[in-house]
């Protein structure tokens, strides 16, 4: 089976719009947009906002993503941002809608990514090297229509999906070697770490200080650039960067014996997927 | 050239709580059946699934759930509006709003108690706002 993707998501109608056009939005189109609140951006913030006066996420965490994801992309060759960012540049960078500054925002891209899904019998027999799924998972956000409409607004669906997708592959986060994780905004990726359960929710400010996402430290996360770097191929630019990272093919990218990765897909507002692949 | 409003399309199950924000009534469905309020207006009653439904006045009153100070406009007849404050808010009845947030030199904070207004932004159109209480 070829699942393909592409979209003309700068050139093109901006991938903003699609909150107007989809009708699961209906009720944002509704309610939220005749007030002023048009854009994921402004959706989101409120997410982060409240993660951030909960368990006190700071700005800075949100910088570290996206300073690491830069610094992946620099070495891709194959991704729109090319020029290294630093900390500072994150945080001068001009506000979107607080918290999210320009550099917590994804990019809006043209582009294109596919992978082949086959039997493992019949894939044996195929040119490319296959890599395998262990487990996947879908979860959905309760009332996912909108999001302030949400019981808990700092829980995504993945929550859900993680320890479905986890129990089906029989590994463990500390089996992960590798993940791309789904990065819309940077607050999301925290948010993914915590429901994924590499640490407990509302920890996941505290996780991201200590824990190096580079791809010479423990857990390389978004080793092409993400979303935020490298392009925004509707996630599938992730899968395609995990198949590459498992064959061992990430070029200077490349994770050291890469054997399990993790990725996670996301849409929508909070619907969560999520993969485990192995070599 | 004027610059063309974001507007609301309601359909008949919404088309009361767009009537009530011109009157000055903040209005909230009730399920006729097992009496769950719920917010943003829809058909069916997400508890029991009813269709039965009644509308009820809120109190206008709740507090902050999470904000947000947006700096760019995402549409062009907002420009003039930069920055907005927006609100969700949870409300008395156990719903949430989203709303602007308005008043001189308020800064936003969760769990800040605030209260309905409403702004008419044109003959067609009346949107919540709030205010601290």
């Amino acid at each position: 089976m070829l699942i393909p993707i592409g979209r003309n998501g700068y050139s093109g109608a901006r991938i903003g719009s699609r909150v107007q056009q989809l009708p699961q939005f209906r009720t944002v189109g509704e309610y939220e947009m005749p007030l002023g609140q048009i854009a994921p951006a402004q959706l989101y913030a409120h997410m982060a906002r409240r993660h951030m006066e909960m368990f006190g996420t700071k700005s800075e965490h949100f910088g570290k993503i996206a300073v690491t994801f830069r610094d992946h992309a620099t070495k891709n060759g194959n991704a729109l941002m090319t020029e290294p960012m630093t900390l500072e540049q994150h945080q001068t960078a001009r506000m979107i809608s607080d918290p999210l500054r320009l550099f917590d925002c994804c990019l809006e891209s043209d582009g294109g990514a596919a992978v082949i899904v086959s039997s493992s019998e019949r894939a044996r027999d195929l040119k490319s090297q296959p890599v395998y799924i262990m487990g996947v998972a879908e979860g959905h956000p309760d009332s996912p229509s909108a999001i302030t409409q949400r019981p808990d607004i700092t829980t995504l669906g993945t929550a859900k999906a993680a320890p479905r997708a986890f129990g089906m592959a029989g590994v463990d986060r500390k089996d992960i070697d590798v993940a791309e994780i789904y990065d819309c905004f940077t607050y999301i990726v925290l948010c993914q770490l915590e429901d994924l359960g590499f640490c407990k929710k509302g920890e996941g400010g505290d996780f991201v200080a200590s824990t190096s996402f580079g791809l010479d430290g423990p857990m390389p996360v978004n080793t092409h650039g993400g979303l935020l770097s490298q392009a925004h191929i509707i996630g599938m630019n992730h899968i395609v960067e995990l198949v590459k990272q498992l064959r061992g093919q990430g070029g200077k990218m490349q994770v050291k014996d890469a054997k399990i990765g993790l990725v996670t897909g996301y849409g929508d507002m909070g619907d969560g997927g999520v993969a485990i692949m192995r070599s | 050239m004027e610059i063309e409003r974001v507007r609301p399309s309601p359909n008949e199950d919404t088309k009361p709580f767009w009537d009530g924000l011109k009157d000055g009534r903040l209005l909230f469905q009730k399920c006729g059946d097992c009496g769950a309020i719920r917010h943003y207006p829809r058909q069916v009653c997400d508890k029991c699934y009813s269709m039965d439904v009644e509308w009820i006045e809120s109190s206008g009153k709740g507090t902050v759930h999470t904000w947000t100070v947006s700096q760019h406009a995402f549409h062009p007849s907002f420009k003039g509006d930069l920055p907005m404050t927006f609100v969700t808010v949870d409300m008395d009845e156990g719903v949430r709003v989203a709303a602007r947030l308005r008043g001189k030199d308020v800064e936003p904070a969760i769990g800040m108690p605030v209260r309905v207004a409403f702004e008419q932004l044109d003959n067609d159109l009346t949107v919540p706002v709030f205010y601290p209480q």
